[in-house]
């Protein structure tokens, strides 16, 4: 007969299961870096001389309010850097602050090589923070995902480890690993741009458990309308609207939340 | 394009399939929280029972019936052992069901699950709603014949508190109502029990409690308020962890592994033991 008696006489070590998750964890991400960087060889043809690499610097910056069926409302301010070198390889970071509790409530840093042997596929690798410090919870994620893409399409696909714990002391560090709770849940996106005749504007649909600053459970996805105007060159502004359920994955769907997010890219 | 929509159909096919067994009106047809939240208060209030603060008790704890077409055998093969635990000298005194009562919401099985548990000696049950009991419009069902979807209750030192997550959310009204019972309790022990699981520790885990935000917010009211237990079913998996000093228990399906759980409640702890019919 199996006893267990929880209360008053300490738990279940978890120590053990945390190592052993964590040192696989960092062992597939070790691959994917391996993978990223066997795929990042020159493809350049040979004999040609080499042009001086690209690079790109786009700021994103944002405001966001959201109107959750449970929590209620509240808004957001956003920033996030985007650099591009040589067409290929791609650092993105970010940061989220919740202007209803005053605490910022994402962090994150993406890494990614870009067009993998000239392809439409990418290889990418998320660290976030979602730091609920209003509730003294954060949950960090290490997310290797492919990124594919083409004129009309795109997709993203990958598996988000996630490491929740209750420590107010280790709240914002986003690349604490040690969790009270370890979850391993799929990652995806699916995006269709439609296309407009005026190029200046931009309209997609997405179908998504994530965005830049969360990365949620399967069943908690949402459809996104994704709109943009640009200006010139350098500059657009977007708006995106998300609506998002509950329960459907269950077959038990009722609305959740909506989501709006509008702002300005420059690209220097 | 085409590519495009095959691979469409085919997630839709995978997480329709991934829910037990595929009810596709269920999709369109559950009930609503908020609803269930209204309709629950002008219901017939769960009594509390007659157990002394310093009594040792014990109480079964099972999940995921799925009592379907009427056919409750295997939980009257539990009942038979209960009551012949109980002739030995068990202090067994009432039954907790962390939802999916029925595999689709119909009448014949929330009476088959009801009358098992009724029939003498008759043993208290107190059941949670998931979310296959709202299929078909299971919730008019579900509260003729076992009643509300959101309650409290007390046995001994202990303050049950049963939460409605069968659409995976609280939504507000409830969620006041939760905040409201908990704050206000007085009793040294509590359990909580409702049907999602806040958590998915294994990859093969794929249903979980929908918005993390929510779930880290009852983490924190649970951790705030001294909540001993939270017992809870959905994925048919086992799992006990421990978040802010509350006790997450996961239990798995009874139609699959016909896995059953006794707690005890001795010198003012609870334990619990896994058995198997």
């Amino acid at each position: 007969m199996e006893r267990f008696n929880h209360k008053y006489t300490g738990g279940v070590n978890l120590d053990y299961y945390i190592n052993d998750t964590t040192g696989r964890i960092f062992l597939s991400v070790l691959i994917c870096l391996a993978a990223i960087f066997y795929c990042a060889a020159p493809v350049r043809a040979e004999g040609t001389a080499a042009s001086p690499p690209e690079i790109n610097h786009q700021f994103n910056l944002g405001t966001g309010y959201e109107n959750n069926r449970t929590l209620g409302e509240r808004w957001e301010l956003r920033g996030i850097y985007r650099l591009e070198y040589d067409s290929h390889y791609r650092l993105q970071t970010g940061l989220s602050y919740n202007g209803k509790t005053g605490y910022i409530n994402g962090a994150f840093l993406e890494l990614g090589y870009d067009n993998l042997k000239d392809s439409q596929y990418s290889a990418r690798l998320k660290l976030l923070g979602m730091q609920y410090a209003q509730y003294g919870i954060a949950a960090n994620s290490i997310i290797p995902f492919l990124n594919w893409r083409n004129t009309d399409y795109e997709v993203d696909i990958g598996l988000n480890y996630r490491y929740t714990h209750g420590d107010a002391d280790r709240l914002w560090n986003i690349f604490d690993y040690n969790g009270d709770v370890s979850e391993i849940i799929l990652y995806y996106r699916l995006g269709w741009n439609i296309p407009l005749r005026d190029e200046r504007y931009a309209l997609a649909i997405e179908f998504k458990n994530n965005h830049e600053f969360y990365a949620g459970n399967l069943g908690a996805y949402a459809i996104f309308i994704n709109g943009s105007y640009r200006i010139n060159r350098q500059a657009k502004i977007y708006g995106n609207l998300g609506l998002w359920q509950s329960g459907s994955i269950a077959l038990s769907a009722v609305y959740y939340k909506t989501t709006l997010h509008a702002g300005f890219e420059v690209q220097l | 394009m085409k590519r495009l929509l095959r691979i469409l159909l085919i997630i839709i096919a995978a997480f329709y399939l991934a829910s037990c067994n595929a009810d596709p009106k269920g999709l369109v047809s559950s009930s609503d929280v908020d609803k269930r939240f209204e309709d629950s208060l002008s219901l017939a209030k769960k009594d509390d029972l007659k157990i002394a603060i310093d009594e040792d008790f014990s109480f079964i704890v099972i999940a995921d019936t799925h009592v379907y077409h009427g056919d409750a055998s295997k939980l009257a093969a539990l009942k038979e052992r209960i009551d012949q635990d109980i002739a030995g000298g068990s202090k067994d005194e009432f039954v907790v069901a962390c939802g999916d009562i029925s595999q689709s919401g119909a009448a014949e099985d929330f009476r088959a699950f009801r009358d098992v548990f009724a029939k003498e000696p008759a043993l208290p049950v107190y059941t949670a709603i998931g979310n296959h009991d709202l299929y078909f419009d299971g919730w008019s069902n579900y509260k003729e014949i076992l009643g509300k979807s959101c309650y409290t209750f007390k046995a001994g030192p202990v303050r049950f508190v049963c939460f409605d997550s069968a659409n995976g959310t609280l939504g507000r009204k409830q969620k006041n109502w939760l905040e409201g019972v908990l704050k206000a309790k007085t009793e040294p022990l509590c359990v909580v029990f409702t049907h999602f699981e806040l958590f998915s520790p294994e990859v093969t885990t794929i249903q979980q409690y929908t918005d993390i935000e929510e779930a880290y917010y009852l983490v924190d009211l649970f951790r705030k308020t001294g909540v001993n237990y939270v017992l809870m079913g959905h994925s048919h998996d086992y799992y006990d962890k421990e978040v802010g000093g509350t006790r997450y228990v996961n239990i798995p399906d009874f139609v699959g592994s016909q896995n059953y759980f006794r707690f005890f409640v001795e010198n003012g702890t609870i334990g619990y033991e896994r058995k198997s019919l």
